[in-house]
């Protein structure tokens, strides 16, 4: 059997335990065996020889004196030893003397007698012997004898066998036994391996049982595993390390995807905006290509109107002037109707196309302030009736007279009579006009004039407030200078307002105008009780001069009106800073009003003019404004005013600040007078 | 020695062989029983054993006399040359009656009477010799051995006691070859 057909420890000690066991006990029983055999056969040859000795000497006198019974007695003593199966004696002469023969045993033997020897022939041991007596050779002993030594060799194999049957046998009890102390420390450690690999375990420790090479195994095992322990713990912190890094640079692709994905949304953002301007570009520019060509239009429409009046102002003045044709003074008075009448159209024409004009250079300067729109109305309808009746159209007007709308006065004076008289013009005969006030919302006031015309369609709609159009009246009947409701329109808006128009066709149109509403409106009302207060509180002195420097028509009306009540002042007024200073200083006035929003030179900068300049640096100077911000009220009384105050104006505080300013500038007075 | 020994052997083969042919042709049972006698007397010697300072040396011969056979004695003599018995040479000598028996160590008496027999064994009587007969009744004469015929082959009677009470110790061996062992004197 070979040790590598056996697998475990276990049975691979059993094997060398039990092969070194056999090796030991077959060489063992080998030379025992061996030298029994020799020694039994070397017995055995000693034994026949000293045998034929013997009987060689004891038969020595039967042969000296010829006595074969005696011989053959002595041989019949063999009878005792049975291995000796045959014998014989020789004489001197080599002849068969006596025989013996063991019972059962042939009768043969060699004729003649060999040389001392002893040999062995087949399963016979065969003792040739001389017999020497005293010197002399008597004969020979012939000794036959059973050699046994096969028997015992089977004998021997057949011993031998049991006892290593039973050798083993104990051996193999002992080892199974004994191969624990050997087995268990190895077989513990292969455990442990065994569970460390499955587990995965590295902190598991085989446990030291011996101090031999086994627990030199153990401890060696047990560096190794630390080892490991180590080397696998290093492994997995450096996996999740990369596992970290990883999911960190995925983290940070995601993030960039993310960003990309931004930068893509935001370039079709900016591309969808650039296609959007593009669009309004393009619109733009269209809308710039019409009104260009509407410009065009317009100067040939333009051409065409001044040429008109004029054409008649020249005709009637050519038949005027022509001695040769004779001309009735009726005649004379019509052709004067006519030149006036072309002369005022032309009027209008000119004065609407310097509007416009203003307006689109924004040029145009408005004074913004609060404004009855009840007195408004009453102008307006004084001014339109004579027109309405001449068609006779009917004109309704809202009675709420407690309505304020901050606006320039005169403008909106203006967009309402082009509106009415656009109501009137455009309306069939016998219609209406309704003119309405609402609020619509707080701190607005909105305006409504609807008429019973045609009406307007959705295209006319849209290019009605488009410069020179004349919605298909270019034609017509009515005269325009298509550039009225262009003008009203950038009016309203330069008021802060809003223009619009609603319209159905075959029923007429509503035009409307939303404005600021004025939160202090009580100015308005005020002025009556003020001005007779103020005409009460009439000193009777001395007359003394007041310059009141203010482009805003209304509001110099509204100080006249003041100021009337007062006789002991006289009102200088200026509608630019320029003028105002020249009046200063050709009038020394006592006190000087002065607004801040002036065309050209401002207020402040007339203020520093008129104190670098000795002749009016003593004249103090009332800031008079509808700037009330605090920060402007500041920056104007750092440039020296004498007092500062705000529009819409507070009657006491005008007048307190008034006389303090006249006292202020008495003192100053005598002052000079004494120095 | 051993060539002696050889050559003594050859001489035995020879002779034999010429007895044999002698005896072939001329059968005469008597010289056989001389030659066998003289053969037994040579060979007794050594299953004998004298006395202490019988013989002064190893080397002092042993002295056979021989009474009243003188052709025996004559073959003796032929037989034991160059022989020895237990290291002694052997020397053969003849005898008469009345001769002295002195320094004898081997005495053979041939066939006599009685009276005769017995005046010689009278002689030897009280000496270490190791008396030889061959007459009936001769042991009781003081005889040690005597030769008797026996189914026509030569034997031999022993007295044992005879040749003790003489300090002569006769073997065993001669014993157990003997035809007959006395009891002893009478």
């Amino acid at each position: 059997m070979s040790l590598h057909v056996l697998r475990t420890v276990r049975q691979k000690l059993l094997g060398v335990v039990l092969l070194t066991t056999l090796v030991a006990l077959v060489v063992a029983l080998a030379a025992i065996i061996g030298y029994n055999l020799r020694a039994d056969h070397q017995s055995l040859v000693a034994d026949m020889s000293t045998q034929s000795e013997l009987l060689g000497h004891m038969t020595a006198p039967a042969l000296s004196f010829d006595d074969k019974k005696l011989a053959s007695q002595n041989l019949s003593l063999l009878r005792i030893r049975p291995k000796v199966r045959a014998a014989a004696i020789y004489n001197a002469r080599g002849e068969l003397f006596a025989t013996y023969g063991a019972a059962g045993e042939g009768q043969q033997f060699p004729a003649l007698p060999k040389v001392d020897s002893v040999r062995i022939e087949g399963r016979n041991l065969i003792v040739f012997k001389r017999i020497i007596d005293d010197g002399e050779n008597l004969g020979s002993v012939y000794l036959r004898a059973d050699y046994e030594l096969a028997d015992r060799v089977l004998d021997y194999l057949g011993i031998a066998l049991a006892v290593t049957v039973l050798a083993m046998l104990v051996a193999f009890l002992l080892s199974v036994r004994l191969q624990r102390v050997v087995t268990e420390p190895i077989l513990a450690i292969a455990g442990i391996a065994r569970e460390v690999v499955v587990q995965r375990n590295y902190s598991r420790r085989a446990e030291k049982i011996s101090d031999d090479e086994v627990g030199v195994l153990v401890e060696s095992f047990n560096d190794m595993l630390a080892e490991i322990e180590r080397r696998t713990g290093e492994l997995e912190s450096s996996n999740r390390e990369i596992a970290r890094e990883a999911s960190q640079r995925k983290r940070a692709q995601q993030e960039i995807m993310r960003l990309n994905t931004e930068l893509e949304i935001r370039v079709s953002d900016r591309t969808a905006q650039l296609e959007a301007s593009n669009r309004e570009l393009i619109l733009a520019k269209a809308a710039a290509e019409n009104a260009n060509q509407a410009k065009s239009a317009f100067l040939s429409s333009m051409s065409h109107e001044l040429r008109t009046p004029l054409n008649a102002i020249l005709g009637f003045t050519q038949l005027l002037a022509s001695e040769a044709l004779p001309i009735t003074p009726e005649k004379k008075r019509d052709f004067t109707a006519y030149i006036s009448k072309a002369g005022k159209h032309l009027l209008v024409l000119i004065n609407e196309v310097l509007d416009l004009a203003k307006v689109e250079s924004g040029t145009l300067t408005l004074s913004l302030e609060p404004v009855v729109l009840a007195e408004v109305m009453l102008e307006c309808r004084e001014m339109i009736e004579p027109l309405a009746n001449k068609r006779n159209i009917r004109i309704l007007f809202p009675h709420n007279d407690s309505l304020h709308v901050v606006a320039d006065r005169t403008r909106l004076k203006q967009v309402l009579l082009n509106l009415l008289s656009n109501a009137i013009k455009y309306n069939r005969a016998g219609g209406s006009v309704v003119i309405a006030c609402t609020i619509p919302a707080a701190g607005r006031v909105r305006i409504t004039m609807q008429d019973t015309g045609v009406g307007l369609g959705s295209e006319q709609l849209e290019q009605l407030f488009q410069p020179f159009n004349r919605l298909g009246q270019e034609t017509g009947a009515e005269e325009g200078t298509g550039i009225g409701l262009v003008v009203t329109k950038r009016l309203v808006e330069l008021m802060g307002g809003e223009i619009g128009v609603t319209s159905t066709v075959g029923i007429g149109s509503v035009f409307w105008i939303e404005l600021k509403s004025d939160a202090t409106a009580q100015a308005g009302s005020n002025i009556a009780q003020l001005s007779a207060r103020a005409r009460i509180e009439q000193p009777g002195t001395g007359q003394r001069t007041l310059l009141y420097v203010e482009d805003n028509p209304a509001n110099l009306k509204l100080i006249q009106e003041i100021i009337a009540f007062r006789p002991d002042l006289r009102l200088l007024t200026a509608v630019d800073a320029k003028l105002g200073i020249e009046l200063a200083r050709a009038h020394q006035p006592q006190v000087i009003l002065m607004d801040i929003n002036l065309p050209g030179m401002s207020g402040n900068e007339a203020l520093i003019v008129l104190r670098n300049d000795p002749k009016t640096a003593h004249i103090p100077v009332i800031a008079l404004t509808a700037n009330a911000m605090p920060r402007d009220v500041a920056k104007s009384i750092a440039f020296g005013f004498f007092r500062y105050l705000t529009k819409p104006i507070n009657i006491d505080d005008f007048f307190e600040a008034l006389d303090s300013a006249l006292e202020h500038a008495d003192n100053s007075c005598h002052l000079e007078k004494e120095n | 020695m051993q060539r002696w020994l050889l050559l003594a052997c050859l001489l035995l083969a020879i002779l034999a062989g010429l007895r044999n042919s002698e005896a072939q042709s001329l059968p005469r049972p008597e010289v056989v029983e001389r030659q066998v006698k003289a053969a037994y007397l040579y060979k007794f010697g050594s299953y004998v054993e004298w006395p202490e300072r019988t013989f002064d040396s190893p080397l002092s011969p042993i002295t056979i006399g021989v009474v009243a056979a003188d052709a025996l004695a004559d073959e003796l003599a032929l037989m034991v040359a160059g022989r020895s018995i237990n290291g002694h040479p052997v020397s053969v000598r003849k005898l008469r009656r009345e001769e002295s028996v002195k320094g004898l160590n081997v005495l053979f008496i041939g066939h006599l009477s009685n009276a005769h027999l017995a005046d010689i064994l009278a002689a030897a009587k009280g000496q270490p010799i190791l008396v030889i007969t061959e007459s009936e009744a001769a042991l009781t004469l003081g005889s040690i051995i005597n030769f008797v015929i026996v189914d026509g082959k030569v034997r031999f009677e022993v007295a044992p006691k005879t040749a003790g009470l003489l300090n002569l110790s006769i073997s065993a061996r001669l014993l157990a070859a003997a035809y007959k062992v006395a009891a002893g004197p009478s």
